[in-house]
């Protein structure tokens, strides 16, 4: 499946319909999310955990 | 106080706020004064969508009633003052179609912060839509106009604000940050504008875009401006689960000490090989004065620009996409043309791609953590581009493009304070800027370091021609 036909697929099975135009520009766009997808692999270090909770402070209630 | 309405536009909010707390200056005139600016300026500029201007006099009578009876709150009292059309209080649009009918019940923290400290609230400021999407002349909301220039964007996404507040049309304003929403229209509409440390200011009430990204923060004329209105809405805030409960420290403490033997980095590989040429120029002469003023400037190691892309999009898409999710699916043709594309590239990101990039978020932070152990700041271009023309139809994805080399999200990662300094001008007559970064929590530094290089150069002291 080219990636294209990927973009759609994937769109549909989330309800999001685009124009034909906006398919293209949006295909431009995952293929720049897959090439990113393989920076991010090559920058990470094998010991960090994501940084889902930035930090969570809250009231010292002691 | 006899002025006409330029000079008392542009006194500084502090300048304003003596006069005010001396009895010198009414809040009443002060208020009108600002209220007629915006009638006769603002149907070219477009920067505020609501203009509160019958609770606003009312708001302005109250404080000074209040200084009169000598009950003086904070230097915020009788000054006004704007926010960003994301931050609840009377109607909301976010600058979307989707929301051109809503009105707020309650006024959110950041708001009702400021008007506890005596702020006097003017109305709402334009934005790009939810703080995102590019408006265009094609918009449902029309696209708010650089003072500087009025055929180019002000920058956004806190576009109004800029613009708001470089062409006098309120003494401050908030704004919104997710990958650099305040600083860069700060860049292009020649004022300063923080980014407070992630949990400092609270977020209640402040439409999201991305939970872990989004900050929010002032944007003024001045530096001391700008801390001066930070105080009065920083704190913890219970309603914001990111908020932090940490002291809330005289931002303005360290004014006037200097800045000999303080150390800067820079991290060039960043922006070294893909900033304009002008900005550069710019940027580097500001580095040079920092050095004057006895700074010790060092190059310092960081990740390229297309490592900053490649684990920055991926998670602002994903995050704006979960929120928008059922819009999307319902009301696409509600939303702006690039705001709908980049929505919907944020459900094309897989679960483990978004985790790997958060990691990776972790280690540049920590990484950038052990830096601040050897350096105070960080300092960089803003961005690497002048300002666009405004746009009559949308220009598509452009916010994803490989060339569109904007350095702020750095800092979104990492949730340090950073703020957004005038630097010079373009050949074209158009604003440029650099961005100072510190530890977190540590504001007053960072304002330390930005004033001293302010109040060493005549940058401030440049208003529009309008």
């Amino acid at each position: 499946m080219d990636h294209k036909q990927i973009v759609k697929t994937r769109l549909a099975a989330a309800g999001i319909s685009l124009s034909e135009g906006e398919l293209d520009q949006v295909t431009v766009a995952y293929a720049s999310l897959q090439q990113w997808e393989n920076v991010v692999q090559g920058m990470l270090r094998a010991e960090t955990e994501p940084a889902l909770i930035f930090h969570a402070q809250v009231e010292d209630e002691s | 106080m006899t002025s006409t309405n330029a000079e008392l536009a542009y006194l500084s909010l502090a300048e304003a706020a003596v006069l005010v707390a001396r009895k010198e200056l009414s809040p009443v005139e002060l208020t009108q004064a600002t209220l007629d600016r915006i009638s006769a300026l603002d149907p070219r500029l477009h920067s505020y969508y609501t203009v509160f201007a019958a609770e606003a006099l009312d708001a302005a009578k109250e404080a000074e009633a209040e200084i009169r009876a000598g009950r003086y709150r904070s230097l915020l009292h009788g000054i006004p003052l704007a926010v960003k059309d994301i931050y609840e209080s009377g109607p909301t649009t976010c600058g979307s179609k989707l929301r051109k009918d809503y009105v707020a019940q309650q006024d959110c923290t950041a708001v009702s912060k400021l008007k506890q400290a005596g702020g006097i609230m003017l109305g709402k400021l334009a934005t790009y839509e939810f703080a995102m999407g590019l408006p265009t002349l094609a918009s449902y909301f029309q696209p708010a106009r650089n003072p500087w220039n009025l055929e180019m964007d002000p920058g956004g996404s806190s576009s109004g604000s800029g613009a708001a507040v470089a062409a006098g049309l309120t003494f401050g304003a908030m704004g919104s940050d997710t990958g650099g929403s305040i600083r860069w229209p700060a860049f292009c509409c020649g004022i300063v504008g923080m980014k407070a440390t992630y949990g400092r200011v609270s977020r209640a009430g402040v439409f999201p875009l991305s939970w872990n990204l989004d900050h929010t923060g002032p944007m003024t004329r001045t530096v001391r401006d700008c801390a001066l209105m930070l105080q009065g809405c920083a704190g913890y805030d219970p309603l914001d689960p990111a908020s932090a409960n940490v002291p809330v420290p005289d931002f303005s403490a360290n004014f006037g000490q200097d800045i000999k033997g303080m150390h800067i980095g820079i991290p060039r590989k960043l922006f070294g090989e893909n900033c304009g040429k002008e900005i550069l120029a710019s940027f580097d002469a500001a580095v040079t004065q920092m050095t004057k003023l006895g700074a010790e400037v060092v190059d310092v190691e960081s990740i390229t620009f297309g490592e900053l892309c490649a684990v920055f999009w991926p998670l602002i898409c994903a995050d704006a996409a979960a929120y928008h999710l059922e819009d999307m699916q319902k009301r696409p043709g509600d939303y702006n043309p690039d705001l709908r594309m980049a929505l919907a590239t944020g459900t094309l990101v897989n679960a483990t791609a978004y985790l790997q990039a958060q990691r990776v978020r972790e280690q540049i932070r920590r990484r950038m953590l052990w830096q601040l152990e050897d350096i105070d700041l960080f300092m960089l271009p803003t961005t690497g581009l002048m300002p666009a023309p405004i746009r009559a139809e949308s220009p598509g994805l452009f916010l994803m493009a490989e060339d569109f080399y904007i350095y702020t999200p750095l800092f979104n990662l990492t949730g340090f304070p950073t703020l957004a300094v005038p630097c010079g001008f373009s050949t074209g007559g158009l604003p440029i800027g650099f961005q100072l970064a510190g530890k977190p929590f540590d504001e007053a530094t960072v304002f330390q370091v930005g004033y001293a290089y302010e109040q060493s150069t005549p940058w401030h002291q440049r208003h529009p021609a309008l």
